[in-house]
Parts: C-alpha cells; sequence; structure tokens
C-alpha cells in the first residue's frame, strides 16, 4: 500500500492539493480532503480499470469529495442575487478571509481575482481551476469531470464572460471607495 | 475606466500562484494508514462471540414469544420493555449502519432515493397489511416521500434519444438551490443514450428576476449548433416550463447570454413564457431493453377527455413512438368519482389479476393519469383478486405518487 501511495503522491500530490485548495480556500479543510481522496483511492485502487488515466480518476474522485464536502456544508455561493447586486460586489470582495501568502505577494488584480472566484457557481469554479490553474486541455477536463467536451468549452466561456462581469463591478466597487 | 476582456480574464488566471502544501508524505501516510485499519478489520473481521451472542439472542427471543401466549399480565409488560428496548436499539444499529454506508460509498447523491423506497416498504408494513404476493420485487416507477423529504428531488424533463417526447425523471436535488438543478441535466443524463439531454446544453438558470420570476440564459452560439428543428426547440422550451412548474412557477423569464432578448432559429425571440396550465395526462410506457430502467411517458390530452375516456386510451400503445400501453386490454373499468379528491376504479379482469411488472405499472400508470385529474386518492377494487401489489391497495384507497420514475441508476 505504501508504495502505491508513494508514487501516487510524489506523481500528483501538489496538483491535487493546489485543485482543492482552489475550490475551498482554506489550508486544513484542503488537508482532510486530500487525505480523503487518498483513501478513496486506496480502498479502490484494485478496481481501477484504466479506461482512463490515473490523473484523471484522481481528480474525478477529489472532484466528487470536494463537491460532496460543499453540499455538507451547505456553503455553495449562490450566484442568484449576487448577479443582480453588482453594487455590493465591491464590498463583498473586500469582506472575505485573509488570503494565502503565495497570493498575497501577488499584484492587486491578481489578488482580487483570487477573491472573484468565490464568486462563481461550483460548475464555473472547476473548469476554471482544471483549465487554468491546473493547465488541463479541454479533453482532460471534460474526462475529470464526466462532461462532453463541447459542454466543458460552453461552461468555460460563461465562466470567462461571468468573472469578467465579477472583476469590473469589484474594480468600481474599489474606486467609488 | 477601462473594461477587462476575456484574454485579460485568462491572463490573470495564469497569473495566480501555486499553492504548495506544507504537509510531509510522512504526514500522511500516517493519518491515512491509521484510518484504512480502523475501517478494514472492523467491517470484514466477525467476532468470534458473535455466534454466541446470536443463539442468546434467538433463545431469548423465543422465550419472550413463548411468554406472549403463556404469559401473566407482568410478563407481558415485560416483553413489551423488551420490544422498546428493541426499538431503541433497532434504530442505533440502523443509524450506525446509515454512518458506515455514507463514510464507504463514493460521493453517492443517490442514498436519499434508498431511504425513499425504504419509506415505501415501511409503509407497506406499518399499515399491517398481510402480505400474500408481495414477495416479489417489482421496479415502482413511482415515489412516494414524507413532507420533509419534499425538496430533496426534483423532477427533470428530459427528451428522448429521437427528440420526440419528454420523459420525466426525478433524481434526489443535485444541489441546495433546486431551480439550479436544470444546469445538471447534461451531467446527470450524458451517459444515458436513450435520452437527449445535450439539448439543454445551451440553457443555464442563471438567477431570479427582482418579480421572483427565475430567469434562464441560453447562448446562441451553441442553440445554433445543438437546437435544431421546430420539434427540438418545442420540447426544450417544454421541458423547462414542465421543470419550473414543478415549484409553482407561473412565468419563467429568458435572456441570451449576451443580456439580450433570448432566440431559437425557429421559437423566435422572446423573454418571457408563462407557464401553462397543465391538462389531463395518459401514462404509457417506455421500454429501451431488458437491462435498462424503463419509463412512464406523459402525454396530454384534450380536457374535453374524461377520466374514463383517458384510462381506455392507456390501452393502446403508439407504435411510432414505440410506447406501449399500460393497461391490459381485456379489463373492464368501472369510474366513480366518490368527491372532488377520491375516484373509485372496480377492475373487472377477464382472469384473476397476478402480481407482476405489469400490473404495477398499471396501478401506478392510473395514479399518475389519477393525478393529472386532479384527484388525491384511488379507491382501487378488485373482486376475487389479490389484495395489493407492493404499498398499493387494490381492495381499498391509495394517495397518488409524489414523483414519477425515480432514476434507479
Amino acid at each position: 500500500m505504501k508504495n502505491i501511495f508513494q508514487e501516487l503522491y510524489e506523481e500528483y500530490h501538489q496538483d491535487l492539493f493546489q485543485f482543492i485548495f482552489y475550490m475551498v480556500k482554506d489550508q486544513a479543510t484542503t488537508e482532510d480532503l486530500v487525505q480523503e481522496v487518498y483513501i478513496k483511492v486506496l480502498k479502490s485502487y484494485d478496481s481501477f480499470a484504466g479506461k482512463s488515466s490515473q490523473k484523471t480518476w484522481l481528480f474525478s474522485i477529489a472532484r466528487h469529495i470536494t463537491i460532496d464536502y460543499f453540499r455538507k456544508q451547505g456553503t455553495r455561493k449562490k450566484h442568484t442575487a449576487e448577479r443582480y447586486e453588482f453594487e455590493e460586489y465591491g464590498q463583498y470582495i473586500q469582506d472575505q478571509s485573509p488570503i494565502p501568502e503565495e497570493v498575497a505577494v501577488k499584484n492587486e488584480s491578481v489578488q482580487q481575482m483570487y477573491r472573484c472566484l468565490d464568486l462563481c457557481s461550483e460548475n464555473h469554479k472547476l473548469v476554471i481551476v482544471l483549465r487554468y490553474i491546473q493547465e488541463m486541455s479541454i479533453k482532460e477536463t471534460a474526462n475529470v469531470l464526466g462532461w462532453s467536451e463541447s459542454k466543458v468549452k460552453t461552461t468555460q466561456h460563461r465562466a470567462l464572460k461571468h468573472l469578467r462581469d465579477i472583476m469590473e463591478q469589484a474594480k468600481e466597487g474599489v474606486e467609488d471607495e | 475606466m477601462s473594461k477587462y476582456e476575456n484574454k485579460d480574464i485568462e491572463k490573470l488566471l495564469s497569473e495566480m500562484p501555486q499553492i504548495k502544501d506544507q504537509q510531509t508524505f510522512d504526514h500522511y501516510y500516517d493519518k491515512i494508514a491509521e484510518q484504512l485499519d480502523e475501517n478494514v478489520p472492523k467491517r470484514h473481521k466477525k467476532p468470534v462471540w458473535m455466534p454466541l451472542l446470536a443463539t442468546a439472542a434467538g433463545l431469548f427471543l423465543a422465550f419472550i414469544v413463548g411468554m406472549q401466549f403463556f404469559g401473566s399480565g407482568s410478563q407481558m409488560e415485560d416483553a413489551s420493555t423488551f420490544d422498546a428496548n428493541m426499538g431503541q436499539s433497532t434504530t442505533e444499529e440502523r443509524e450506525g449502519s446509515e454512518v458506515e454506508k455514507n463514510t464507504d460509498d463514493d460521493a453517492n447523491n443517490f442514498s436519499s432515493m434508498d431511504e425513499a423506497e425504504h419509506f415505501n416498504e415501511d409503509t407497506a408494513e406499518d399499515s399491517g397489511m398481510e402480505s400474500e404476493i408481495t414477495d416479489v420485487n417489482l421496479e415502482s416507477k413511482a415515489l412516494y416521500v414524507d413532507e420533509d423529504e419534499a425538496n430533496q428531488f426534483v423532477t427533470l424533463y428530459i427528451p428522448d434519444h429521437q427528440l420526440e417526447y419528454l420523459v420525466p425523471v426525478t433524481v434526489p436535488n443535485p444541489t441546495n438551490q433546486p431551480y439550479e438543478s436544470i444546469d445538471y441535466i447534461t451531467e446527470i443524463f450524458d451517459q444515458m443514450d436513450e435520452f437527449q439531454s445535450s439539448l439543454y446544453e445551451p440553457i443555464q438558470y442563471i438567477g431570479d428576476h427582482e418579480d421572483g420570476q427565475p430567469i434562464i440564459e441560453i447562448d446562441n452560439d451553441v442553440t445554433d449548433e445543438y437546437v435544431g428543428g421546430s420539434s427540438a426547440e418545442n420540447l426544450l422550451i417544454t421541458g423547462i416550463l414542465s421543470f419550473f412548474d414543478q415549484f409553482g412557477i407561473d412565468l419563467v423569464r429568458f435572456q441570451s447570454d449576451q443580456n439580450e432578448t433570448a432566440m431559437l432559429s425557429h421559437f423566435g425571440e422572446f423573454d418571457q413564457l408563462e407557464v401553462p396550465e397543465r391538462e389531463p395526462e395518459i401514462y404509457r410506457l417506455k421500454e429501451v431493453d431488458e437491462d435498462r430502467q424503463s419509463y412512464l411517458v406523459p402525454e396530454q390530452i384534450e380536457p374535453s377527455y374524461t377520466f374514463e375516456e383517458a384510462l381506455e386510451m392507456m390501452k393502446e400503445g403508439n407504435e411510432t413512438l414505440d410506447i406501449k400501453s399500460t393497461i391490459y386490454e381485456d379489463l373492464e373499468l368501472v369510474i366513480n368519482e366518490l368527491d372532488q379528491q377520491t375516484v373509485s376504479i372496480e377492475l373487472d379482469p377477464s382472469e384473476p389479476l397476478e402480481p407482476s411488472e405489469d400490473l404495477l405499472t398499471m396501478i401506478e400508470a392510473i395514479l399518475f393519469t389519477a393525478k393529472s385529474y386532479g384527484y388525491q386518492y384511488v379507491e382501487f377494487d378488485t373482486e376475487d383478486s389479490i389484495d395489493h401489489l407492493n404499498q398499493y391497495l387494490l381492495n381499498g384507497s391509495t394517495e397518488v405518487p409524489d414523483y414519477i420514475n425515480p432514476l434507479t441508476r
């Protein structure tokens, strides 16, 4: 078991950690969820049929566990009212929890983007993180999410548009103050 | 003021920093090994005292049952105390196994469905009926839920693969916001080639208007690619309106992804659509193949048709759509409306009714049809036949189901 775990850890751990971290934005929670992913993976390792790549399989499990966490917490961000209450974005975005050191050393726009990701729906965030932060291809992303490639493209298109809207609104909010 | 372009957003995203985990390999390995050690042996290793305990429990149970036949008042009191304890213990065991189930299952969205099915079983048991025939495991196409479970399920309307009709399918609500579940249709049904769920790819629920109506965004770039033909567009619109109808919504707003008036090439431009009042429906059967789930498929009929006439229509299938009849051709039906909520149906078959999948499908199709006519209860009356099938009384009153076609896979 240790050998399998070591192999997975060396190959994928940092990517896996980063993916979950950008989804949940909390160090301790990320550690717990990563651990949960490994346990699930090791328990079902024998039944891994190899139909997808090991990476796709691992991220697919990570995605399920992360979404499951959101559902249990009931903290999923609703993009309903928020979308129509732009005047509150500036305030909302500044009220978020502290940003990690890696982000804090970046410029203001990157920090703002980091906060704006919280205003994306689950699906938008998944696609954005997998495509732009994990740098997965459309095909890899589709495999991880169990979607068609066209759905990934459509969701990506919408997610970028949504991020553009809220980034502009956040900027206006900051400028108004 | 500068405006962001997509490329600016993409550039910012590419500049997002790498987040490194500070924990070591050993930290994770120790924790994982500990958890795996905790889980595995407990599930597989039976303690040696288990057979002894089981034997003792059996003897004790036999003793208690014996007391109920021969016992005095005080002995009966003891027995009821035992029953109460057993009840508590059973609950604990059930909770324990539920915890284990939640821990072991993959992110399983369908556990609530299992619970609901158990509810149906419990209902039949609780009714005190002496079962003569319900040992058969029949696939139900109806779902009953408790009031507090009502928002745990949602019915989605999926086009068949030929884009000829819509099939209502009930799934555990995949989100906290029930309206958002319409965004999950392609995801849930993607691998099921009996459906054409890609029809929903261009649409997305984006929020509520200030007047409370849901807003659906239609991506016109994608509609050109995916939604072809007026019948497909009509199915999409009907599916969306039917979906919101279950939440009591009477108007749905639409917009394009450019925040403009929505447009479908055959349907034309539109920014809002009223949810039409539901007309009576008949329910017939769609079977794909033996390995796959079959579904009840509704078809709206003119309100001028009586309930009796509607049931007669269900004795015939639709060969063009490969939809099968649900009511036995040789079955005589005598309908009497007892009050606005209750209709009685006397079933007079040429041969005694036997428990079967077909009979269950017939009963449930009748119940859903009765529901579409506004009835809450159906009192079946079958002379010289079985008393009940699954949870349905065939010589008594049965409530119409809450949800149709629960997805079983």
